[in-house]
Order: C-alpha cells, then sequence, then structure tokens
C-alpha cells in the first residue's frame, strides 16, 4: 500500500496559510490589522507549541489509534484556554476578533497536526514541526495584515494587545489614494493569494527539499 | 485490552483539562467581567456621571439588547446594537429611575455622512433625551434606515425597562412627533447645487425633446454609480411627457423603488412655469427620488436657457 506523503511545512514555499490554507478562515479575519493579527499570531504559536508539549508526553501512554482523539481534546483544552486568558487580559482584542478567538481551537489543531501528529514522528521531530507551522503562521498573518492595513488605511498603527497603548505607526500613503476594498472580506482573499503567490516564489527551493 | 487502555488515557485526559479549565475559568471569570464592562464604562459615565454600574441579566428575543447595566440609584443603562444603513450602530441609552430617557451616546457609527450620520447629531438626540419609556421617536425622513434601526433598538430596550420597572405601557404615552411625515413633497424647481445630474444625451423629435441624464443618488454619494433617467420634455408647452429610470443604482428594495409608476406618474404635466410643483418623496428612499427631481429641473433649465 502506498502511504500518502507527509507535506513538511516551511516558512515561504509551503506556508501553513498561504499554500496548504490550512486556518485560512482566521487568517482572512483577524488581518485587518497588524495588531489582531501579531496578537492572534502569537497566541495561536504558543498554542501550538503547548500542543506538540503536551501531546508529546501524553504519545507515551496513549495507544497509536487514541492518538488523534486524546491530541484533539489537548487541542480544544488549550485553545479554551488561551480564549480565556484573551478575554480577561487582552479584552480590546477579544472584541475586535469576536468569533475567530474560539475558532483557534480548529486552526491550532491543524497547524500542530500539520507537523506533529504522525505515528512515527519522535518528539523533538514533532516539536520542530509545531514550531515551524507557528511561526510560518504568525509570519504569514503579519505580512498579509501588513499590506492590507497600509493599502487600506494609508499607515501603520500597531497597539499594544495587553492595554491598547501606541506602539508604533507611521502613515505612508495619503487618505484619498487607499484602497478601502482591502479592508473587507474580498480584499483579504486576494492580498492573502498574492502574498502566497510572492511567498511561494521566493521559497521555491524550500518547497523542493521540503515536498519530497 | 490495548482498546481499553486508549480509552482510559482519553477519558482521563478529557476530566484533567475539564477540571483545569472548570478552575481556570473560575479564577478568571471577575477579570473577564471587569475588563467587559471596563470599555462601557466610560460611555456609561456620559449618562450616568459617578453611578457604580452592574451588570444585569437579561432576557431579549429582539437581539438588540446587548448588555443591560444598572446604575445603582439612578436607573437602567443598555447598550444596544442594530444594524444600520453600512455598518452596525451601537449606541448607549440610559434610563433614570422615573423612565425619563437620561441619555443617549453613539459608540459605533459608519452610516452616510450626512444622512445617516444623523442618528448621532445633536438634532435626533435631542428628540431622544427627555422622552419617556413610554414615549414614542420619531424616524428621519433621508435616513429611513439608519433612524429606523436606532428607533427599534430604543424600543426593545424600553420593552426591558417597562417591564423590569413595572411601567405599563398603555399607549398613552406621546406619540412620534409628525414633524417628518412618511410622505414629504420635493419641490421641482429648487435652488439647491449639490449632487446636480448631468445631462448626457439631447435628441429631439419634433417637439418632444428627449434629455438622458445622470442623476448621483444615494449610491453615487457613497462612491457608486448614479442613477440614469430620461426626461421627455414638451417644448411647446414646457410641461413633462414623462419621466423613465433607466438604470436605478441604489439601494435594493429602497432606493431603486424610484421606478415604481405611481412615482414616476407624478411627473407627468409638471410645467417649466409652475414654480411650486412638487412631488411626494418614496418613503426610506428620499435621496433616491430627489435624484430623479433634480434630472427633471436640469432638463428643464437645459432646455430654457
Amino acid at each position: 500500500m502506498k502511504h500518502l506523503e507527509n507535506k513538511k511545512v516551511g516558512f515561504l514555499g509551503n506556508n501553513p496559510v498561504l499554500s496548504l490554507a490550512l486556518g485560512l478562515t482566521t487568517a482572512l479575519a483577524v488581518t485587518g490589522s497588524v495588531t489582531n493579527a501579531l496578537g492572534m499570531g502569537i497566541l495561536t504559536l504558543v498554542l501550538v507549541i503547548l500542543a506538540a508539549v503536551l501531546g508529546g508526553l501524553v504519545k507515551k501512554v496513549t495507544p497509536n489509534e487514541m492518538l488523534i482523539p486524546v491530541n484533539l481534546v489537548i487541542a480544544a483544552f488549550l485553545a479554551k484556554l488561551g480564549e480565556l486568558f484573551v478575554l480577561a487580559y487582552a479584552n480590546s482584542m477579544a472584541t475586535s476578533v469576536g468569533i475567530f478567538l474560539p475558532l483557534l481551537a480548529v486552526n491550532s489543531l491543524l497547524l500542530f497536526a500539520s507537523g506533529a501528529l504522525t505515528e512515527e514522528a519522535s518528539f523533538g521531530e514533532s516539536f520542530k514541526n509545531a514550531l515551524v507551522s507557528g511561526v510560518a503562521f504568525l509570519i504569514a498573518l503579519l505580512v498579509v495584515a501588513f499590506f492590507r492595513e497600509l493599502l487600506s488605511t494609508g499607515g501603520v498603527t500597531l497597539l499594544n494587545p495587553l492595554n491598547g497603548g501606541e506602539i508604533f505607526c507611521f502613515s505612508l500613503i495619503n487618505t484619498q489614494f487607499t484602497l478601502s476594498l482591502f479592508a473587507n472580506p474580498m480584499g483579504a482573499l486576494l492580498m492573502t493569494a498574492f502574498v502566497g503567490g510572492l511567498f511561494q516564489a521566493f521559497g521555491k527551493s524550500g518547497e523542493v527539499k521540503g515536498g519530497k | 485490552m490495548k482498546n481499553m487502555k486508549g480509552f482510559v488515557v482519553l477519558l482521563i485526559a478529557a476530566l484533567l483539562t475539564g477540571g483545569i479549565l472548570l478552575f481556570a475559568e473560575a479564577q478568571l471569570r471577575p477579570v473577564i467581567e471587569a475588563a467587559g464592562s471596563g470599555e462601557d464604562q466610560a460611555v456609561l459615565e456620559k449618562i450616568f456621571e459617578g453611578a457604580t454600574f452592574k451588570a444585569v441579566e437579561f432576557a431579549d428575543e429582539t437581539g438588540l439588547i446587548k448588555k443591560v447595566y444598572e446604575a445603582e440609584g439612578a436607573g437602567y443603562a443598555y447598550i444596544l446594537e442594530n444594524k444600520g444603513f453600512a455598518d452596525v450602530i451601537t449606541f448607549a441609552l440610559g434610563f433614570d429611575n422615573d423612565g425619563t430617557i437620561a441619555g443617549y451616546e453613539i459608540i459605533n457609527l459608519n452610516d452616510t455622512p450626512g444622512y445617516g450620520s444623523q442618528v448621532g447629531e445633536d438634532a435626533f438626540i435631542g428628540s431622544v433625551v427627555g422622552k419617556t419609556s413610554v414615549d414614542g421617536i420619531a424616524t428621519i425622513s433621508g435616513a429611513t434606515v439608519s433612524s429606523s434601526a436606532v428607533v427599534n433598538a430604543i424600543d426593545a430596550a424600553k420593552a426591558h425597562f417597562n417591564e423590569t420597572m413595572g411601567i405599563e405601557d398603555n399607549g398613552q404615552g406621546e406619540k412620534p412627533a409628525p414633524a417628518e411625515p412618511e410622505k414629504k413633497g420635493i419641490v421641482i424647481f429648487s435652488d439647491s447645487q449639490d449632487n446636480l445630474p448631468e445631462v448626457l444625451e439631447q435628441t429631439e423629435e419634433g417637439s418632444v425633446v428627449t434629455f438622458v441624464l445622470s442623476a448621483p443618488g444615494f449610491h453615487a454619494m457613497e462612491g457608486g454609480a448614479a442613477n440614469k433617467v430620461e426626461v421627455k420634455i414638451n417644448k411647446d408647452t414646457n410641461t413633462v411627457e414623462s419621466v423613465v429610470v433607466l438604470a436605478a443604482n441604489d439601494t435594493p428594495e429602497l432606493g431603486d423603488r424610484i421606478t415604481s409608476e405611481s412615482f414616476l406618474e407624478q411627473f407627468k404635466g409638471i410645467s417649466f412655469d409652475d414654480k411650486e410643483a412638487s412631488v411626494d418623496a418614496i418613503s426610506g428612499a428620499t435621496v433616491s427620488s430627489i435624484s430623479v427631481a433634480k434630472a427633471v429641473r436640469i432638463a428643464f433649465e437645459t432646455l430654457n436657457n
């Protein structure tokens, strides 16, 4: 029987969001502003790493056929925990991303599963894969959000997700020439596809190495 | 036996994570509630200065009430939300203990400047604040969608407040002021210089001159396409033969009702000499109706100058 090749994730080529289209819903929704993208990206990264660590721990005692349900419980648990923390300590971000905060459960699970959830992968390998997908997710969100915010508002404002204080902001494009298209879902899809194309073009070599 | 082991692990994982979550939730709940009401606090302070606010559990089948706060000793405050024209409109409304509306504060409003935005202006605020929980509130003509959204949400809050306080709405309250009737006459020969239509084509056939004009309606103000209107004028009698809307680009179901025959029929026979001539606007589509009236005026002016 021929096994399906487990595609490895990467930063540029095989980026989990831009090339494998994992967690795309959230990616589209939270990339309206760099602040949200950064907050959600970091949150996802932390959750994916935690999922890999916990998943690695329980793997020792879990029979292979129960690996998926147990990891599912862990991912759901972590996502809920993350949601509670964000609601408590970064309320402004929770309000602006709304329903996509609980949807992180799906994201972190997908990202985690994309690299780490294989029977034969060692703990170190799962951990490394989870880290790569988490960071790649964060990078993708940031790049898409940067261009969307720049084109739709003319500048980029980064706020501290914890207290809403301004970290830095700049304005580049006169408001007369901004494209409100990029603030709405249609623009989000276009920008994601565009950035995805760019990443794939730059990451050509990475794909060859990682794909086989 | 191997299967059993799997289920045991799954069971333990579920119980353990569930337990941790319950604990975390119990610990974080007060922090979350404090953070959640923190953002409303600033707005509520504007309505009831110096009061302490306590979130109240509520049931609301309209879905328009987002949050209810009891301002201790002062009254009740509501955070309301309803779909406006371009975006949801969010606002706070406060009733003092005897049922008078003590304050109305907009939190989020992105409707068309000059039209929907009127629900955040002093004239409308003045028509809300000071009313009681049994009074009706009038909508704004020309901003029907936005103001109806606000008025419906206020009605939901009134219903909840009356129920809480045991006030009976026996229909004796003040009715919405009839100052803004449903149908408002539009004077054709106005002096307005805003959003004037442009003549695209002018053809003559016998004594009938046909104009095709692009008339900026509601959609054009938002940056979209204008309406296209054909006006036929008899140049001998200087009266309108017919008006046809070739393309209605305004809001579906509202602005696009300017294509209706009963509306266009009104223009027939209007004479350039009758400077007082007016037509009834379509309620809910005032701006679009005005665009057609302006097209007729510009057609007349082009013909007679």
